[in-house]
């Protein structure tokens, strides 16, 4: 592969000796496989072969940005040119800047020994025996799409700071999507995700038979009843509900936007004491792990609520030094435009009651497996529909639903979560339990 | 290029498209007074499609050297050499077409090189200041100012052989008014096909953020409108939206097979004979420079003027070139790809109901008790053509008399039972949904709009 933080370290030198005050060059190259899936047969297998580089730089306290997906020299010459023209453009801003270098540490299991045994005829097996098996489940089961990617590049930043850093990685993941139908019974539509650094690591046939499973297991939903009371969130629902307004509010762009609900409530209690959070850029196979942010900061393991207490808010350069702090290492995107801020792996601590238990200690509630509907993250107002739900009668696990919705305030309702799994799945970056809630509207007719 | 392409095409046994794509772009977006994008992109290289088998494969290079491409070739080969064991429904042939050959170019923008970086930065920067300046209860501005250049090559095996040329431009500005706890927020903007002067062709920068501004500020005192099935006037972005979202992806052929709400129904009413809706490539109707024009699709296929619904009647889906195999018809243009390395799939161009016959005052006068409704905002439409979407402004109408603005209002419902209701059709037309992009895995720029009609929605109030 080509040295890539040699073109970064060019692009710097490139950028001060024609005006700049400060240049970061953030590059990337790599190629990939994809095989998609589409209404029960295979669609189209894809090579990519990639490469850019984003150029940001400060002249006079103005940002000026320019990304290109050329690496030739007079290419890169010409973007630093264009990115200085937009810079003398741009009003000046005195929060403007990079940051400092800090300790780097490569971060192991990012990339896997045998990632180039990994092409376009393995990438065809895995998805053809994901789809075989979801198929072959039952009769009914119908894959509406679906794919299989795999990924392997590098990295590499470089600074007029100082900052140096460069990694590999290789990413696969598979997803599988549909529902079933028996006759003019159509059950809810689900899907299933899994990724890992190393291709031995997912188990797309695994992920097929989740997803079979699931979808037949809500044929036969009934409308159920309208009440207040109990529901326990799977963690697909979850991630909707519960993180999705979280991570919205711990970002620190947000809270100086004052559209945040935790804006001033760092040390309050925000949320019941069986809740922890911690975004955590170093978890082993994370999908969003890696040595080092955006901006070549070093990442941390970050507590954003500890037993309910807001503890920290998710920083980059740009909205710690309007604050006068340092980054917390959150800056986030890719080579064609400016970093943003953006959690990593959020990881929600293991609850103490078993899942078992959760439903037992319902007497009449739902169980919401996935949410579709709307979430006002601002507000933190969601309404919407219960997809794969059932009812949960006297401790037990009851009817499929179909035609029910629920509706509340997730930043309303977080002080009273009453129970937490300790079961907990991954999904996408996030390491999400059962949660329940307690009073939240039911509606279905 | 196209001589290179046309040999290295020529030479193959396989079907072979090549789509050379070169994009820049340029995105200043300022909010609240700080700069959050100074942004010049240039992405770049060759798209390569393999039909092999009756079945695809897709690779891209960002290079233009012979060697590169035909590497491309071979690894797009090889994708469907080995899917196509593995793929149940081959494309057994792909529709004959009007290919494009020649040069094309979507609508002379060049007096965009009249205006410098720092004017365009300056405008949005001064645009941003003035609007969140003009009134105590303004909180916050934003004003985005995106200019696409596109510069293509398509190449095929069968005979595309066309250089394309175009420009999208786009000023977008979102003011937000409070009072306590209360605020509205309202976007505005012009999204086209061409240049500065098609730009602000409608509208002036000034007049796009006054607008905005001021319609915030009103809103914070509208009461709530009611909510409930009701009679109304709706106006031509409104339309547009209606025409792009709730019923455009249930035509697109894709989805069509995947079981939409317009799946069986050609030949069939879907619509009051008043309704004619059309996909177009050229903007046929109103300004010149509506912002999804295509001159040539992303197969090479020359991009015309569809009609999907003539009179109430389904009568065309959208479709790509194996699409059309399938259903026994023409290609009508709509494959699409936003960039090099994407491959195309089937999209919205210009998407619209045609004019009429009736005046707006005719209209609102005709009105017992409605409501005028104008501009929508974001919503969601399904596969079904259950769509619901904010609606930014809305006004009373009673007893034929325009009465108090509203705010809140969304409209609901089945789209083909709107477009069943619509018994009046105005004779006035403009473009409404350019800013922005459509989303379907990629984005793509597309336009909408209409004359004003009136029909009957639900309301959604408070």
């Amino acid at each position: 592969m080509e040295d890539l933080l040699s073109v970064c370290e060019s692009v710097v030198e490139t950028g001060l000796s024609s005006g700049a005050d400060e240049v970061e060059a953030y590059a990337a190259l790599g190629a990939g496989v994809t095989v998609e899936i589409q209404k029960n047969d295979l669609h189209m297998a894809t090579t990519q072969n990639s490469e850019g580089i984003g150029i940001r730089l400060f002249a006079g306290g103005s940002l000026g940005f320019a990304y290109t997906n050329v690496l030739a020299s007079d290419g890169l010459r010409e973007s630093v040119g264009r990115a200085l023209a937009i810079a003398s453009a741009a009003p000046a801003d005195e929060h403007n800047g990079l940051p400092a270098p800090t300790r780097i540490e490569p971060l192991d299991g990012l990339v896997d020994p045998d990632a180039s045994a990994f092409d376009t005829a393995r990438a065809l097996e895995l998805a053809i025996s994901m789809l075989r098996t979801a198929r072959g489940y039952d009769a009914r089961v119908t894959v509406d799409g679906g794919g299989l990617v795999g990924h392997r590049g590098r990295r590499a930043i470089a600074t007029s700071r100082g900052v140096r850093a460069e990694e590999d990685v290789s990413l696969y993941y598979c997803q599988i999507m549909g529902m079933a139908r028996d006759g003019d019974d159509i059950s809810s539509f689900d899907y299933q995700f899994e990724h890992s650094h190393r291709f031995s690591g997912i188990d797309p046939a695994g992920a097929a038979e989740r997803f079979a499973e699931s979808v037949v297991r809500s044929i036969g939903a009934v409308t159920g009843e309208s009440f207040t009371g109990p529901v326990i969130l799977a963690p697909k629902a979850a991630a909707s509900i519960v993180a999705g307004p979280i991570e919205f509010a711990v970002d620190a762009s947000r809270v100086q936007k004052e559209t945040s609900r935790f804006a001033g409530k760092l040390g309050e209690a925000v949320a019941s004491d069986l809740l922890s959070v911690v975004d955590d850029a170093t978890l082993a196979d994370g999908f969003a792990s890696a040595s080092f942010d955006r901006e070549g900061q070093s990442p941390q393991v970050l507590p954003l609520l500890q037993s309910g207490v807001l503890r920290n808010f998710l920083y980059d350069t740009s909205t710690a030094r309007r604050e006068g702090k340092e980054s917390t290492g959150h800056a986030a995107g890719g080579v064609s435009s400016v970093p943003f801020i953006s959690a990593t792996n959020l990881v929600f601590g293991a609850g103490e009651t078993a899942y078992e238990d959760m439903i037992a200690g319902v007497d009449r509630g739902v169980l919401v497996t996935r949410f579709s509907g709307n979430v006002d993250p601002v507000s933190g107002d969601f309404s919407g529909t219960v997809k794969g739900g059932r009812m949960i009668r006297s401790g037990k696990l009851a009817e499929p639903l179909s035609g029910t919705m629920i509706a509340g305030n997730t930043f309303d309702l977080l002080p009273g979560i009453s129970a937490v799994s300790r079961e907990r799945e991954r999904l996408f970056s996030m390491l999400l339990p059962y949660i329940r809630l307690d009073a939240v509207t039911v509606t279905s007719g | 290029m196209r001589e290179l392409l046309k040999t290295i095409v020529d030479a193959r046994d396989d079907w072979v498209e090549l789509r050379v794509h070169d994009r820049r772009q340029l995105q200043i977006m300022v909010r609240k007074g700080v700069v959050e994008s100074a942004t010049s992109r240039v992405h770049g290289g060759v798209g390569v499609r393999v039909l092999r088998n009756g079945t695809w494969g897709f690779s891209s290079t960002a290079s233009r050297d012979r060697s590169a491409i035909e590497d491309a070739i071979r690894s797009a080969a090889t994708a469907a050499e080995l899917s196509s064991s593995e793929r149940s429904e081959k494309v057994e042939r792909l529709a004959d077409a009007d290919l494009a050959v020649g040069d094309f170019v979507t609508r002379d923008a060049r007096d965009l090189d009249e205006h410098s970086v720092d004017e365009k930065t300056s405008l949005v920067v001064d645009t941003e200041r003035t609007v969140r300046g003009s009134s105590e209860s303004m909180r916050s501005a934003l004003v985005r100012y995106v200019e696409i250049e596109d510069e293509k090559w398509i190449v095929s095996t069968d005979g595309a052989d066309a250089h394309i040329e175009d420009t999208k431009l786009e000023f977008l500005v979102q003011a937000v008014a409070g009072e306590g706890d209360d605020m509205t927020v309202v976007w505005d903007g012009s999204g086209v096909t061409g240049g500065w002067s098609d730009l602000f062709g409608a509208r002036s920068p000034e007049e796009l953020g006054d607008d905005a501004a001021r319609l915030a500020v009103d809103l914070l005192s509208a009461p709530y409108a009611p909510g409930g099935p009701a009679q109304v006037v709706m106006d031509p972005q409104l339309v547009g939206l209606l025409a792009h979202e709730a019923i455009g992806h249930t035509v697109e052929a894709d989805f069509v097979l995947a079981g939409s709400a317009a799946s069986g129904r050609i030949g069939k009413r879907v619509g009051s004979e008043l309704v004619t809706l059309v996909d177009s490539g050229p903007a046929l109707v109103g300004a010149p420079y509506a912002g999804g024009i295509v001159a040539v699709d992303d197969e090479g296929v020359v991009a015309g003027r569809t009609v999907v619904i003539d009179q109430g009647v389904l009568a065309s889906y959208l479709h790509d070139r194996e699409s059309a195999a399938r259903f026994g018809v023409a290609p009508t243009g709509n494959a699409r790809a936003w960039q090099y390395d994407d491959p195309p799939l089937i999209r919205m161009r210009n998407t619209y109901l045609e004019p009429g016959e009736s005046s707006l005052e005719e209209m609102i006068a005709s009105v017992e008790n409605g409501f005028l409704l104008r501009r929508g905002g974001s919503g969601q439409a399904d596969a079904n053509a259950e769509f619901m979407f904010g609606v930014h402004e809305a006004y009373e109408i009673k007893k034929g008399k325009l009465g108090r603005l509203l705010r809140g209002a969304t409209i609901s419902g089945d789209a083909f039972d709107v477009l069943g209701s619509v018994d009046m059709i105005g004779s006035s037309f403009e473009w409404g949904i350019g800013t922005g992009h459509c989303g379907k895995g990629q984005p793509a720029k597309v336009d909408g709009g209409g004359p004003h009609v009136r029909c009957r929605v639900t309301i959604g109030g408070r």
